[in-house]
């Protein structure tokens, strides 16, 4: 393993770590899909080193969105063989999971209120991401980003008002 | 504009001016921008929506990054020598004498294993893993249903969340509690991975209480769950 990235994961490897945990809310996938996206940088490192940030949470995006799709046909598997016997597989939505705090609770039931693309937006955002590079993790244009990003806040600030209003 | 939507055009320039990415001259038109106008209100809406999201992202726990794995060998590589790790278990069990024959055999099976996983291994999960969150240093086990064979081993792991693995039983989370179902005849290795902040652990087995003091003893005796347990 070279020290290029054995550098690169001291250094963004907690950011990608901690927006894959956002993103699906189980610790141990994200933990896993991190390690995936690293094995991908040394195998098939990208071929222009301008923005190592932006791939790995490009690469980091796609093994989650793989992982997922794996983990509900293993669910599904698990549920055809014995049905009512899995009761406490690991839930795929980050509000099912019990958690310590009621903020914490309130935070994970805000980003399982929102789509893949919201959460992405707002999580890459809250990464300090440009425009371009969210752009780019999306697949849309930088011009679309603003809008894109407005929606997601507002669809997550009409959801934290229902709360509050439902006390 | 409609008064009553913001339009796209509008809500991306906004976002831009949040973020920092609006050209000058849309920063000058933004802030030259009466405080009663439809910019104005909208920009306002979006910093509070912001804000909100913002104090909730901020409650969310930050996961320890865990050690780099090493690189993973191309898969013909780990198929190639795990194919001629098999023909050393094929010839091994064949040709040599009966003690040598059983440690080669076992030396062999751990280098098939370890060929055909280069990655560090993690445990195999039965047929239901959970994980859940405990508040609190008490942690309460309860183990209901019929006697088997079955043991609950206790272990301290590093992790903030409970783990917990079997093969058969029936594990369930409660609001406050683990709850393992067992059946009879069930002979089953229940693991439960209590976090370092655990200092207690209240084991309920069919009725009968025992606790175990973590501080006192790090690694407690696995409790059978079957008859004369």
């Amino acid at each position: 393993m070279t020290d290029d990235v054995e550098k690169a994961y001291r250094n963004h490897g907690p950011a990608v770590l901690q927006y894959l945990h956002r993103m699906c809310g189980d610790r141990d996938l994200a933990a896993d899909v991190l390690q995936e996206t690293f094995a991908t940088l040394i195998e098939r490192p990208p071929e222009e080193d301008g923005n190592l940030r932006g791939w790995l949470f490009r690469v980091a995006t796609n093994r989650l969105r793989d992982a997922r799709r794996k983990t509900s046909r293993r669910t599904a598997a698990l549920q055809r063989v014995a049905p009512g016997r899995v009761h406490g597989d690991p839930a795929p939505h980050p509000s099912r999971r019990v958690e310590r705090h009621e903020a914490e609770r309130e935070a994970w039931r805000m980003l399982d209120a929102l789509g893949e693309r919201d959460r992405m937006v707002l999580l890459m955002r809250a990464e300090g991401f440009a425009h371009r590079e969210i752009a780019a993790a999306v697949d849309t244009t930088t011009g679309s980003v603003g809008t894109l990003i407005a929606r997601a806040l507002d669809r997550a600030a009409r959801h934290v008002e229902r709360e509050r209003d439902h006390g | 504009m409609d008064e009553g939507r913001p339009t796209d055009a509008l809500d991306g320039l906004l976002v831009r001016y949040l973020d920092g990415e609006a050209e000058p001259s849309e920063v000058e038109r933004i802030e030259s921008s009466p405080s009663d106008s439809p910019e104005v209100r909208r920009l306002a809406e979006l910093e509070a929506a912001d804000a909100t999201v913002d104090v909730r992202l901020a409650a969310l726990p930050s996961p320890v990054l865990p050690p780099l794995r090493r690189k993973r060998r191309p898969r013909w590589v780990g198929r190639a020598a795990a194919a001629a790790a098999a023909v050393l278990i094929l010839a091994g069990a064949l040709t040599a004498a009966r003690p040598v024959r059983t440690a080669m055999v076992e030396g062999a099976r751990w280098l098939a294993a370890w060929v055909a996983d280069p990655v560090v291994p993690s445990p195999t999960p039965g047929r239901a893993v959970i994980g859940m969150a405990v508040n609190g240093p008490e942690l309460a086990v309860e183990v209901i249903g019929t006697p088997g064979a079955s043991v609950l081993r206790l272990e301290v792991g590093a992790s903030p969340d409970v783990r917990a693995a079997a093969g058969a039983a029936e594990l369930t989370v409660m609001s406050d509690r683990l709850r393992i179902r067992t059946e009879p005849g069930q002979a089953d290795t229940v693991v439960v991975t209590v976090p370092l902040a655990v200092r207690h652990v209240r084991v309920d087995v069919y009725g009968r209480v025992q606790t175990f003091d973590l501080a006192a003893e790090s690694r407690p005796e696995p409790i059978r769950l079957g008859p004369g347990g």
